[in-house]
Formats: structure tokens, C-alpha cells, sequence
């Protein structure tokens, strides 16, 4: 099973003209199996956004410092990662973000302007989709049990909404349905264009409906009983999310007979 | 040092040294007990479900000296019996099995206490299959106290330093109110108690007269001195957030604990420092 994703190098010093570092215009916090590697295909794309090379789609750069925080430099190494020619927008994407209890206020302190981006997808499908003992990224000890846990949690979506809305304005934050974005990709990316600050166009030439990372790894098989046993367990939280958030269209999502 | 003493010191390192490569042990249930000639086995009368940390063992052990309770010699508090039920189909055979576990003469009550069973999103469905009649017990506790516990126990039983995914899984199971929407959601809510560590701390001879009456037994009065000590009581050092932790974690609870107050209509949030302190109590 994979470790934890290692933080990204810093990059070599020295930036071609005209390039400069600073936080990152926008951050993906959420959510795993839910399309981000897609949608973040897709913001690297538009003409006015770009990213180094050495710099992944997911930093992780908040991961290992729940114990202590932010410490000296830390808020440099961070922005050193999003070198952009001037005037470009610069981001990531780290779909656990939302769920770590200490991101939200580690991230507001290191790039407090950013446009934040969630991506939600309906929580019984994004838990089959998951390859739940590496997404869970246990090591000794993992059990199914364990694993199946965690997954669960994962798209239990409206606590870790709050905690992100206990530290961003609202404002800051887009919550997209992924449903939607497969179903309309041109009207979401160009809200999610204009969210970010670019110029709404979608770029002629660009392939849509590519789901980067679809279908690597296996899918989970679900019998009958643990679907609806999954349909069931989430259909309280999904109300209590649907409430916090009106756009959300349940009727996208699996919900009891 | 005798041979003795050496061999159990070798046995002791070797048994660590396994546990370190291959994790805790995968719980589940052990044989079920014997029944005895003249008594019955069926559903248990009771079955607590959680949660970790928050004292469960010193009640379970408290519910247990009533006279009309039994527990069979060596069947262990916690069961574990549904661990392993995310993964295979779950039958009127596991229903059957499940039913042994809880052998009773005439007019004597038996049951468990499983406080994994509260976190496991399958189990409290599956509980309300097997055990249809049962009385559900979960004792809460402030969550940031059983974060800090959860983890003090984790590094006195392992030496592996605690990483992301530990603080994150801690951090989790003081969410209460999505673990208590779902055994809400398999019983009723007359046949659910919810109770708290802290009320039971300070004043176990009356949440103990209230647990007897749940579950339907005579009162009964306990010798304050079999009361009073805790089971499983933490002996190390405490485990400590950082300021900076310890913030983030009040806040992640705090949209819990105002959901609690409206779950749990009897709840006392002000016996719990977290809860005051994010001005809910």
C-alpha cells in the first residue's frame, strides 16, 4: 500500500523573467474518487492557467503538519511550489484537504485569498469507486474494517463543509456536483472558469469528456444488501448537506426507495 | 535470572515484535460459552455499542454485578461478533450464532458491549437483526478528552508514532451525531441510552439506578466501594494536542455537538469543557 504522498521538492531557485511565486489562486480540498484529476485537467488547460512541472496536482503540503502547524518558512516552501508567468493563475488540487481537521485553518493561513474548489459526487458511488485500502492509506494494522470505515467517512460531505466554511467565507469556496459536470462539462467548467478569476471560454480545441484516472485501479464490488445498507446510512447526511447547500441536486444522487 | 524468567522475557519481545509486524490482531469472537443444563440461549438483553474511551468497561462491569444479569465465566465484555460483516453476507445462520453467545436460567438477562460497534456504519442495522428486542447502551464522553484518550491508549500499545491517518481515524470518532443517526435509525428511541461518561463519574450510584431501569431490571444498590475504581484506567501521560491541533479539533467538533443537543434531548453539554468552550454550553 502506498505511503503517504511525499510534499513535492522545491523547486531549483532561480524563475525566468517575467515569472513570479506567490499563493495559489485556487485550491482543490475535495473530495477522492469524485473526478478532481479530470476537472484539474481541465483548469490546466485554459490558456490563463498554468503550473511547473515539478509541482503535482496534489501538494499534500498540509498533511504531515497536524502536529505543530505552520512553522517558520513554511508559508514560503508553500508558495514556492506556484512559480506562473505574470498575470496566470496558479493552483492545486489535494482532494483529502477537506477532511484533515487541521487543513482548513493551516490553508487559510497560507494562502488566505484563494478560491477554494470541492468537487462532491454521490457518496455510495464515490465509496465503490474508491480502491478503499489505498485511499485509506493505512499501513500495519489496516483491516477491511478499518478501510471500509474510512472510505465511509470520507463522503460523509456536510461536517467537512463546515469546518471549511468555519474558516473561508463562503464566497470563497464552489462547491460543484460532479453529476453535473458530467452532464453539462462546458456550462460548469465555465462557472468554474469565472469562480477562479479567467475568462469564461472554453478553449475550442478541448476534449471534454476524458476522465483522466477513471479507470485505474479496481472498483469495489457492492452486493445488494451493502448498497442499501450505504443508500441508507447516507441519505441523513446528504439532507443535512442539501441544506446547506440549495444548489445541490439529491435527485443526482442514490437515495431509499 | 531464572530459565523461566528468560523464556517469558523472550516470549514477551517475540509476541511484540509480532504485533509490530503484523498489527493488532484482527478482532472477533471468541467460542461461545457453554449452556449450562436448564437455561436458554437467545437474543442479548442488551448490547452497548460505544463509545471507545469513554468508560465503557468500568459500566458494562457495574451492569454486571446486578443479581439478575449473567455473564458466562470467561466471555469476554466486548464480542466483536459483527467486525467482520461489511464484507461477507450476514444470514440467519450469523443470527443463530450470534443468539449463543447469550445463555440464561429463567428471569437472568445477559448481553455485551462492543464499543467499535457505535464507529461500524453496518452495525447497527445488522444488531437490529440479530437482536431485535435489544436495548442499545452508549455512554459519550467530551470528544476532545476521548480523542486524547483514544490516542494515549494507541501509544501504550504500539510503538509505531502516531501519523495522519491516526489523528484524522481519533479525530473521527468523536463525531457523534452521524454514529448516533444511525442506531437511531435501527431502534427506537425509547429502547436507546444515551449516556455520558461524566455524569456517570459523578454521581455512578444514580446513572447506575437509571441504567437498571432502562434495561427493565429491580433496583439494585451497589456497595459504593465496588463502584468505585474505573477499568482500563489511563496510567501514562496523557497525549497532549498542540495549541494549534487542539484549536482545529474544537472547531471540527463544534457542528457536531450543536447537532448532539437536538439528537440527544437530555444531553448535558455543560459537563463537557469542549463543548463550553466553543460557547455551546
Amino acid at each position: 500500500m502506498p505511503a503517504a504522498p511525499r510534499e513535492p521538492r522545491q523547486p531549483a531557485a532561480g524563475l525566468p523573467d517575467g515569472w513570479q511565486t506567490g499563493p495559489p489562486d485556487y485550491v482543490g480540498v475535495g473530495t477522492a474518487r469524485s473526478g478532481t484529476t479530470w476537472w484539474d485537467s481541465l483548469l490546466l488547460a485554459h490558456p490563463g492557467v498554468s503550473r511547473p512541472a515539478t509541482t503535482p496536482k496534489e501538494v499534500h503540503f498540509f498533511d504531515r503538519r497536524w502536529e505543530h502547524g505552520l512553522v517558520e518558512g513554511d508559508i514560503a516552501r508553500y508558495h514556492a511550489l506556484f512559480a506562473r508567468p505574470a498575470g496566470h493563475r496558479c493552483g492545486e488540487w489535494t482532494p483529502g484537504y477537506m477532511l484533515d481537521a487541521w487543513t482548513p485553518a493551516l490553508l487559510r493561513q497560507a494562502a488566505p485569498d484563494a478560491r477554494l474548489l470541492v468537487l462532491l459526487r454521490d457518496p455510495v458511488e464515490r465509496f465503490r469507486s474508491g480502491r478503499t485500502l489505498a485511499e485509506s492509506r493505512f499501513t500495519v494494522g489496516a483491516t477491511a474494517r478499518a478501510a471500509a470505515n474510512a472510505a465511509f467517512n470520507r463522503g460523509v460531505y456536510a461536517d467537512q463543509l463546515l469546518r471549511l466554511w468555519a474558516v473561508f467565507p463562503h464566497e470563497q469556496v464552489l462547491v460543484l456536483q460532479y453529476e453535473r459536470c458530467v452532464a453539462e462539462p462546458r456550462a460548469q467548467l465555465e462557472r468554474t472558469y469565472r469562480f477562479i478569476g479567467l475568462a469564461p471560454e472554453v478553449p475550442p480545441e478541448l476534449e471534454l469528456d476524458v476522465r483522466v484516472n477513471g479507470s485505474r485501479g479496481p472498483k469495489v464490488t457492492l452486493s445488494e444488501w451493502q448498497e442499501g445498507q450505504l443508500v441508507r446510512c447516507y441519505a441523513p447526511e446528504n439532507e443535512r448537506l442539501a441544506a446547506l447547500l440549495p444548489d445541490l441536486d439529491l435527485t443526482l444522487w442514490k437515495s431509499p426507495r | 535470572m531464572t530459565l523461566k524468567a528468560r523464556a517469558r522475557r523472550l516470549a514477551v519481545r517475540g509476541s511484540r515484535a509480532w504485533y509490530r509486524w503484523r498489527g493488532p490482531r484482527q478482532p472477533g469472537p471468541p467460542e461461545p460459552p457453554p449452556c449450562p443444563d436448564g437455561w436458554r440461549t437467545g437474543p442479548p438483553h442488551y448490547v452497548g455499542v460505544g463509545a471507545q474511551k469513554a468508560g465503557t468497561s468500568w459500566w458494562n462491569r457495574l451492569i454486571e454485578t446486578h443479581p439478575h444479569v449473567v455473564s458466562p465465566p470467561g466471555q469476554p465484555k466486548e464480542l466483536h461478533f459483527f467486525d467482520r460483516s461489511w464484507e461477507e453476507p450476514f444470514g440467519t445462520a450469523d443470527i443463530e450464532s450470534y443468539q449463543r453467545y447469550f445463555p440464561v436460567p429463567q428471569g437472568s438477562v445477559a448481553g455485551e458491549w462492543t464499543p467499535g460497534y457505535l464507529i461500524d456504519f453496518w452495525t447497527p442495522e445488522l444488531i437490529a437483526r440479530a437482536a431485535p428486542e435489544a436495548h442499545i447502551l452508549v455512554l459519550l464522553r467530551d470528544p476532545l478528552e476521548r480523542f486524547r484518550s483514544g490516542l494515549t491508549h494507541q501509544l501504550a500499545t504500539s510503538s509505531a508514532p502516531l501519523t495522519d491517518r491516526d489523528i484524522q481515524g481519533a479525530f473521527q470518532r468523536g463525531l457523534y451525531a452521524p454514529q448516533l443517526r444511525r442506531v437511531l435509525a435501527a431502534f427506537p428511541a425509547e429502547r436507546v441510552w444515551i449516556g455520558q461518561y461524566e455524569a456517570c463519574r459523578a454521581d455512578p450510584a444514580r446513572q447506575l439506578a437509571r441504567t437498571f431501569a432502562f434495561l427493565g431490571l429491580p433496583p439494585h444498590e451497589l456497595d459504593p466501594d465496588a463502584i468505585g475504581s474505573e477499568v482500563n484506567p489511563t496510567t501514562r501521560e496523557k497525549f497532549q494536542p498542540s495549541p494549534s491541533l487542539r484549536a482545529s479539533l474544537l472547531a471540527g467538533y463544534a457542528p457536531d455537538l450543536a447537532q448532539l443537543t437536538e439528537l440527544v434531548p437530555g444531553l448535558d453539554l455543560s459537563s463537557w469543557p469542549s463543548a463550553r468552550e466553543v460557547g455551546l454550553a
